[in-house]
């Protein structure tokens, strides 16, 4: 699997259309939510289009559910690949989870099974997206707050993932380092477990203490320890494209442009290349 | 358990709450995350699609009718922007004595799917004087659509959407058509004028003159004809079929 994207990059939100659409934000490249977009026209699709002439683009779906134990659903695969069509991204990416059952949509990354079960049914649902959209796909690492039983644990499951569709991983630190806590598994054994040329796309963001868990809230600055994490995951997979994901609490585009430049600082002490 | 049970539990967690269902899938404390997550997705989906009819209603009369919707409607689409279907129904139950409201969210919902609703190449004045009138065949653009109310809806939307004071609602002597459609990138909308009635599928211009022709006479039909076509393609409403 090759790497894609390159440098450092901010998901596009909203709040700072206007510096995308003018090129002058200072990123390598730029993510968006795929569902966003997977609409049939109007400004957000041309926001999009407009933008895509400033920077390589991500598109990053949260609806594919390839842990559904019924399957892909071909209509979403069809509009995907419309839009990937239309937009070449960079990389096409999704989670490890599933949204779906039964014709009801929880509109949650909910938790899989680390079963051989949901294993061979999660790979017939990359193979399946993946000759939808023509390309390979980048697959993440969810948080959660559920730890099912199962014959593996989450890197394993990922890396037979890799190993079986030929599919890359977005690896988002935070969300192993929220996950490691909640389910008392150890991060870096985590980071050591998953194939280093496996990682296409690294994502960085905060969370929030709940009242019995951490929570993945993505409202909240990078704290210590997920840049820490980050600098152990660097020195292994290399500094692979790397960005900020905010996704609430939406600060001036600045502080995010300072939390990459920290990010930046990790990955040129990186100690194997790119 | 199989991975099917296990996802139709949890889905019957997230759908009912039901505590037995959250042992069935672990117990402690993560089953609550995902429920929270889950009525979270859909209270903001129906917040972020009505948000003009939220502050007619109020806050809190707003999620309590949001609440009652989600307690009845599993969503069914991957995007959460289709969840909004159907509230105007359910707010027509709730709000019987309160036609407004429904309607409110009908023009809401309309605008809505204007909003991303597939681009098309409009007719404008500009075009006008280069087209074949006796072949011509136009078709309203893909945003249009036309929503019927029973209230002064279109007022208070109107007054709610310029941040004025909104008149106090009231019913209409007959039902009337609001137009909603896209122009450019703004969703716009408006009562229904004379001989927008005939935008809603495909049609021939010289069709439209020998209807109107024929209810009005040759002067007035024409001249009626020719004033919506003028208004169509200022407004950017219609487009010329191929």
């Amino acid at each position: 699997m090759g790497k894609p994207l390159s440098g450092h990059g901010l998901g596009m939100r909203r709040p700072h259309y206007a510096d995308f659409l003018a090129g002058s934000a200072p990123v390598d490249f730029i993510e968006v939510i795929s569902e966003n977009f997977m609409i049939d026209g109007g400004r957000p699709r041309d926001t999009l289009r407009k933008v895509r002439e400033h920077y390589p683009v991500a598109l990053h779906g949260v609806s594919m559910s390839i842990g559904s134990a019924d399957g892909p659903d071909p209509a979403y695969l069809a509009r995907l690949r419309a839009l990937v069509d239309e937009i070449e991204p960079a990389v096409v990416s999704d989670h490890l989870c599933w949204t779906r059952f039964g014709g009801v949509n929880s509109h949650d990354l909910l938790p899989l099974p680390y079963t051989e079960e949901a294993l061979a049914i999660t790979c017939r649902s990359v193979l399946a997206a993946q000759d939808a959209l023509g390309r390979a796909m980048l697959v993440e690492n969810p948080s959660s707050y559920i730890a099912f039983t199962g014959e593996l644990r989450e890197w394993e499951f990922l890396s037979e993932l890799v190993a079986r569709t030929g599919c890359g991983l977005l690896l988002d630190i935070n969300n192993i380092f929220v996950s490691a806590a909640n389910h008392g598994f150890s991060a870096a054994e985590y980071l050591a477990g998953i194939p280093r040329d496996s990682v296409g796309q690294i994502h960085l963001a905060g969370h929030s203490q709940g009242r019995d868990l951490l929570i993945d809230t993505h409202d909240q600055p990078v704290p210590d320890g997920v840049w820490a994490l980050y600098r152990t995951a660097v020195d292994r997979f290399g500094a692979v494209a790397a960005m900020i994901e905010r996704d609430d609490n939406i600060p001036e585009l600045p502080e995010l442009l300072a939390e990459l430049d920290i990010a930046r600082s990790i990955a040129a002490e990186a100690r194997v290349p790119a | 358990m199989s991975l099917a049970q296990l996802q139709q539990t949890m889905i019957g967690w997230l759908r009912s709450g039901d505590p037995a269902l959250a042992q069935g899938l672990g117990g402690g404390a993560g089953p609550a995350v995902y429920l929270n997550n889950h009525r979270a997705a859909l209270m903001a989906a129906l917040e972020n699609a009505y948000a003009q009819t939220r502050a007619w209603l109020g806050d809190a009369t707003f999620a309590a009718a949001a609440a009652r919707h989600i307690e009845a409607h599993e969503p069914v689409s991957w995007t959460l922007d289709a969840y909004g279907a159907g509230f105007a129904e359910t707010l027509a139950e709730l709000f019987a004595d309160d036609p407004e409201v429904a309607d409110l969210a009908r023009l809401e919902w309309a605008l809505e799917q204007a909003f991303v609703a597939a681009d098309a190449a409009p007719l404008r004045l500009a075009d006008l004087a280069a087209i074949d009138w006796d072949q011509a065949r136009l078709a309203p653009v893909p945003s249009c659509r036309h929503v019927t109310v029973t209230t002064n809806a279109a007022e208070i939307l109107a007054a709610l959407i310029d941040e004025g004071e909104p008149p106090t609602a009231r019913a209409l002597t007959e039902p009337q058509a609001v137009l909603v459609w896209r122009l450019g990138y703004v969703p716009r909308f408006r009562p229904l004028q004379a001989g927008d009635e005939f935008l809603q599928g495909e049609l021939r211009f010289a069709e439209l003159c020998a209807r109107l022709v024929n209810q009005m006479g040759e002067e007035e039909g024409i001249a009626l004809a020719g004033a919506a076509l003028a208004r169509w393609a200022g407004e950017e409403l219609c487009l010329l079929c191929d």
